[in-house]
């Protein structure tokens, strides 16, 4: 059995089309065994206030184990703050590559669509390339797209939700408008299990973004190359191309050519 | 409270010891020379000096891991200093 085509974002291309979020990782261990179960490339991480006390970090096994690291802008409310994070990460990892999340707020964790086209638009102005967390919206994601974002990460129902896919039809609306401008659509926040990640693949998305299903799974890595494999098989799946839906059954069989039984 | 280890380098030992001033630190009122320069308020983390996956930033302004020897607070400064977390 053959790989499919490459993932590639902002001109980058990646054999896997998991992208891990390393929120919900019980440990630097864990982590470790999550990214070699799953064979992911690319995993995003949080900005956060040093803590004295911490043992290792995050960065330090993701570097280890050869992962490009997506620095993201979790839990910031504002374009401001997004903004400012967005530039701190950049400093603090070096590269420009950055997980918008503009979040409205704590209860939905829903994203703010007008602080997150805000931020876009700098971003990409002070030469970031961008991956916009959105909400499942048409309209809002060819906005981003339009400005410049190198990604759309539409949801599938509120982070850490687990409720898979809520609008698979507005998914299916925004992989058909960004196939039209070549930007790449993930799935990212709500998945619950592999085939939920296989759903959102079959819908045509380029990928997936996944974080809580396996962190908080009750066997991480296990879960990790569930999703990884639910993920490849959903996209070999949209490119063989579905048989279409009927209402009635339809033979496989032939009746042509079937005896008189007397 | 947090004090920093070292007497800043504007200061000799013919001059009288700077003052003290309070900066907002990651959140939280601490007190340090005046003129203390960010490598010296970093080197309160740990006891070293963390570079890699750091990135400091005064008063929503970053400061370049270039410009730490160079750049020092003053009174009433809110001092960000953040490092990559698991997350998102």
């Amino acid at each position: 059995m053959q790989r499919a085509d490459k993932l590639s974002i902002g001109g980058q291309q990646f054999t896997s089309r998991l992208i891990l979020g390393t929120g919900g990782v019980t440990s630097l261990d864990i982590l470790e065994q999550i990214v070699r179960a799953s064979a992911i490339e690319l995993a995003t991480v949080a900005m956060r206030r040093i803590d004295a006390k911490a043992k290792g970090s995050p960065l330090e096994v993701l570097k280890k184990l050869n992962i490009k690291i997506l620095p993201n802008t979790a839990g910031c409310f504002t374009a401001a703050e997004a903004v400012l994070t967005a530039k701190m990460a950049s400093e603090a990892t070096q590269t420009n590559w950055i997980k918008l999340e503009v979040i409205a707020d704590e209860r939905t964790l829903l994203p703010d669509p007008i602080f997150l086209l805000e931020a876009t638009e700098q971003l990409v102005n002070d030469g970031f390339v961008v991956l916009a967390y959105t909400n499942d919206d048409p309209v809002l994601a060819k906005r981003l797209a339009q400005a410049g974002a190198a990604c759309i990460m539409p949801l599938g129902s509120p982070i850490g939700s687990g409720i898979g896919i809520r609008n698979p039809h507005n998914i299916s609306l925004i992989v058909d408008d960004l196939k039209d401008l070549n930007v790449p659509v993930i799935l990212d926040a709500g998945i619950g299990t592999a085939s939920d990640a296989a759903f959102a693949m079959e819908l045509g998305c380029d990928g997936i973004l996944c974080a809580s299903a396996i962190t908080r799974a009750k066997d991480p890595p296990k879960m990790a190359t569930a999703i990884a494999l639910a993920t490849e098989a959903g996209h070999s799946a949209y490119n063989a191309g579905r048989i279409p839906k009927r209402w009635y059954g339809n033979p496989s069989t032939p009746f042509e050519g079937k005896p008189d039984i007397v | 409270m947090v004090y920093t280890k070292k007497i800043p380098m504007c200061c000799t030992l013919n001059s009288k010891p700077p003052s003290s001033i309070t900066i907002t630190l990651n959140g939280k009122l601490v007190e340090c020379f005046e003129k203390s320069n960010v490598r010296s308020i970093l080197a309160t983390f740990k006891g070293q000096i963390p570079t890699d996956g750091v990135a400091v930033g005064i008063n929503n302004e970053i400061v370049p891991k270039s410009k730490w020897a160079d750049v020092t607070v003053k009174e009433g400064d809110h001092v960000e200093v953040l490092t990559v977390a698991a997350g998102g």
